[in-house]
């Protein structure tokens, strides 16, 4: 009932912004928003989420606590951690950049195949990287530590440096307890890491001011909306149907889909992204059907953390899919896309406007089609997209 | 000091062996029958060890009965109809191995055990595992709830605290206690004075004593209790029901060195006079035939949910949680029956697809049923907004039957 009130309320508040006087309306170049446009941007918020602070993870026992991701913060930015002491989380998860690093490919050890992700409101997110190769945030900071290309660790170089440092075994202790073996102790950072990753939430943009706006009724305050911004929500919602994967308040269904990028790496190289994210999951030796798992009395069907690790399947549609992102925070985290091929986000939305049908298969994904926009479109896509950053 | 007490321990056991072997021929032994009260026969076992075989190796050991139970109980079911007159059924709540450590929080372990209730007989539940506080449970305690209802037995692989738990929640309950928990004979020997309906297997156990020898401590609990204790082998891998003579000429062995009274207490009479009883009330009880059963409740209309027919199918389903969200996993329950009383459902399949998109979920859901037409398919996420297409492609005898229904997210 709440609901249906806040809806009218917000259809009569677009509805009198798009019938504002004819002066108005010309200056403003302000397009109407129907009921059904309305309801979807009120499902794009609110942000931040009512529910306020990120969920646990219930695989990870240090999730939520505040000393846990003090440590974890530490961490991330102690290079000591990798093989010649040269390379930190941070050192490609910049925060000034989002947490990403400005280059197309990231740079650790050695150069990677994929761009950099940023890693705000990952507390949200049910799979990890761009293949979603890792089930949980602390099995995906597993994986950079012990990749060659980023950190070279090993369990054994991480421990030997967690032991030697006081301070450093001083807090691992006081968290996790005596430690067992490396492994063990490598994975405990990996979760105090995580626990720290999932205080990282973005913050509110102009978009959610204007979507809050709408939701109370508040006519001053939404018509500070850049219309360009509306004209590009407009085209987001309708002929674009971008809300479809980049759904709800994070911009993303969370899920895996191939928008016709290219993923050849070089020449007689290709990254299959999912189908090698699942089969990574399924070898990983840190995923949640793993002893590192701390839901020790897993609740059975839904309440299980591990039901999405046993329930995901192959198909040959994977070949090729990669990670829906958010649209949250683009502007600093540029390039895009998964192998960070296109350089803006005019680059990005010029993707979608000429998608190249070829690539899709006839058995895929049946909503994209090329959006064959202008120029002044593709400005107001680019407009909108950046009121999605603060 | 532990030395000097087992080497005492041993001597004594080997003076009394060759005491009390004279009064046993070996002949005798040999022919003495036994009860078996600890068989399983579960899914993993029934192609490699054909129900044929099993009986077969029960009749090769001299059992006069057994107290089988099975995951899942299908296993107990086929051992039966192929020898009523060896098999006592027991009702193992567990679906399949894995749920050893799940069951006791769920729920649809109590509908799956009185769904079972209605369509069978049984002289006991179990054996299923239950330690400690876990035994006040919701589902631990419905198990308990239905066995006093039907006045069945409770074969429970527990330790001391769950079986006094199971006495305070039943006083009059019967339990038989699986492995005599593991415990030593002192500690079996006080639960067995403090609780009159407590009755000790000794299945998978070897302390008591081997070829003609019986260890002295458990000398004194089969005599403070000579109506007590029952043997078993405990079959809980396929390979171990070829294991099932060995065990009784081993049972056979260490009985020998027990007075011939007390040898066939333990060996058949024991199991016999304690659940043989049982079993004969709870069989000569009718069956009611299934009005009362989900599918025909479903027919009736008396099924609550969203409904779906074809031609020779029809599927009552919920959502859970309802509404559903898009991303977010969700759970169909359903109970899916042949349209006519005389046909049969025999496979189901939940999946779902997004027409205008040519693709499905990411998912495979993991589809458990509870036996008698109700299922549950977990593991669902609608993962884009729109219209779906919720499939439930079930095979009723021959033919192939799909029902659909959409489901618009926003």
């Amino acid at each position: 009932m709440a609901q249906a009130i806040a809806l009218a309320l917000a259809l009569a508040l677009a509805l009198a912004v798009s019938l504002a006087p004819a002066a108005a309306q010309a200056r403003h170049g302000a397009p109407p928003f129907d009921e059904d446009e309305v309801a979807r941007i009120l499902a794009h918020g609110p942000w931040p989420l009512k529910s306020g602070a990120p969920p646990r993870d219930p695989s990870n026992r240090v999730s939520g606590s505040p000393e846990a991701a003090a440590f974890g913060r530490r961490l991330f930015f102690d290079a000591r951690l990798s093989a010649n002491g040269t390379v930190s989380c941070a050192s490609c998860h910049l925060p000034a950049r989002g947490f990403t690093d400005g280059r197309a490919r990231a740079q650790g050890l050695g150069l990677h195949d994929r761009n950099t992700q940023g890693l705000f409101d990952v507390a949200w997110q049910r799979w990890f990287g761009w293949d979603g190769g890792a089930d949980s945030l602390w099995a995906a900071a597993v994986r950079p530590m012990l990749a060659a290309h980023e950190m070279g660790a090993t369990p054994a170089t991480i421990a030997r440096v967690v032991r030697s440092e006081p301070e450093l075994a001083a807090r691992h202790r006081a968290l996790f307890g005596t430690s067992g073996d490396d492994e063990t102790l490598m994975v405990d950072l990996a979760k105090a890491i995580a626990a720290h990753l999932e205080t990282l939430v973005s913050p509110a943009t102009p978009f959610d001011a204007f979507r809050d706006a709408l939701a109370r009724g508040d006519a001053p305050a939404a018509a500070r909306y850049p219309s360009a911004a509306r004209r590009g929500l407009k085209i987001f919602l309708g002929r674009g149907n971008c809300g479809v994967c980049h759904f709800g308040p994070l911009f993303t269904n969370g899920e895996f889909h191939d928008a016709g990028v290219p993923f050849i790496v070089e020449r007689g190289r290709v990254d299959p992204g999912r189908y090698a994210g699942i089969k990574r999951l399924r070898a990983d030796p840190y995923n949640l059907a793993s002893r590192f798992n701390d839901q020790r009395e897993p609740g059975t069907g839904l309440a299980d953390a591990a039901l999405k690790t046993r329930t995901v399947t192959l198909q040959h549609r994977n070949y090729g899919e990669w990670k829906v992102p958010s649209l949250r925070n683009l502007r600093a985290t540029a390039p895009y896309m998964h192998d960070g091929s296109r350089a803006t986000l005019r680059d990005v939305v010029r993707h979608y406007s000429e998608l190249n049908e070829d690539r899709l298969h006839a058995d895929g994904e049946a909503i994209l089609r090329p959006l064959r926009l202008t120029e002044s479109e593709i400005d107001d896509l680019v407009a909108f997209l950046e009121s999605l950053s603060p | 000091m532990a030395r000097t007490e087992t080497f005492t321990r041993r001597t004594l056991a080997l003076a009394f062996a060759s005491l009390v072997g004279t009064w046993l021929a070996p002949a005798r032994a040999a022919e003495l029958p036994i009860f078996d009260a600890h068989i399983h026969y579960s899914h993993d076992a029934w192609e490699v060890v054909p129900t044929a075989d099993v009986i077969a190796l029960m009749r090769k050991a001299g059992l006069k009965r057994a107290l089988v139970s099975s995951s899942n109980d299908d296993g107990t079911q086929k051992l039966y109809a192929a020898a009523p007159d060896l098999v006592i059924p027991s009702l193992r709540p567990y679906r399949m191995r894995g749920e050893i450590s799940s069951w006791v929080r769920d729920p649809s372990v109590a509908a799956h055990v009185e769904e079972r209730l209605r369509r069978y007989r049984y002289a006991a539940i179990g054996e299923f595992h239950l330690y400690g506080a876990d035994a006040d449970l919701p589902v631990p305690r419905r198990l308990v709830q239905l066995a006093g209802e039907h006045r069945l037995i409770l074969h429970a692989h527990s330790d001391a605290d769950a079986v006094e738990r199971i006495f305070a929640q039943d006083p009059q309950a019967k339990v038989l206690w699986a492995h005599s928990g593991f415990d030593r004979p002192q500690q079996v020997r006080e639960m067995l004075r403090k609780h009159r309906n407590l009755y000790s297997d000794l299945a998978y156990r070897s302390d008591m004593g081997a070829g003609g020898r019986v260890d002295p401590d458990w000398l004194e609990a089969f005599r403070e209790f000579p109506e007590r204790f029952m043997v078993g082998t405990d079959t809980f891998t396929p390979e171990r029901l070829h294991f099932i003579p060995e065990h009784a000429n081993y049972s056979r062995g260490w009985l020998a060195a027990l007075p011939g009274a007390l040898a066939e207490r333990i060996a058949w009479k024991n199991g016999e006079d304690f659940v043989g009883p049982v079993w004969d009330a709870s069989r000569a009880r009718p069956i009611v035939q299934a009005t009362a059963d989900s599918c025909a409740a479903l027919r009736q209309g008396g099924v609550q949910g969203e409904r779906l027919e074809s031609a020779a199918a029809v599927v009552v389903y919920r959502l859970r949680p309802a509404p559903i969200r898009v991303g977010q996993p969700f759970a169909v329950d359903l109970t899916a029956c042949a349209k006519s009383p005389g046909g049969e459902l025999r496979e189901l399949r939940v999946d779902a697809q997004m027409p205008d998109h040519r693709h499905g979920m990411n998912y495979a859901p993991k589809i458990a049923t509870t036996g008698d037409g109700r299922y549950s398919a977990e593991g669902l996420v609608f993962h884009m907004p729109g219209r779906w297409q919720l499939i439930f492609e079930a095979r009723v005898d021959g033919s192939g039957e799909r029902l659909t229904t959409d489901l618009v997210l926003r």
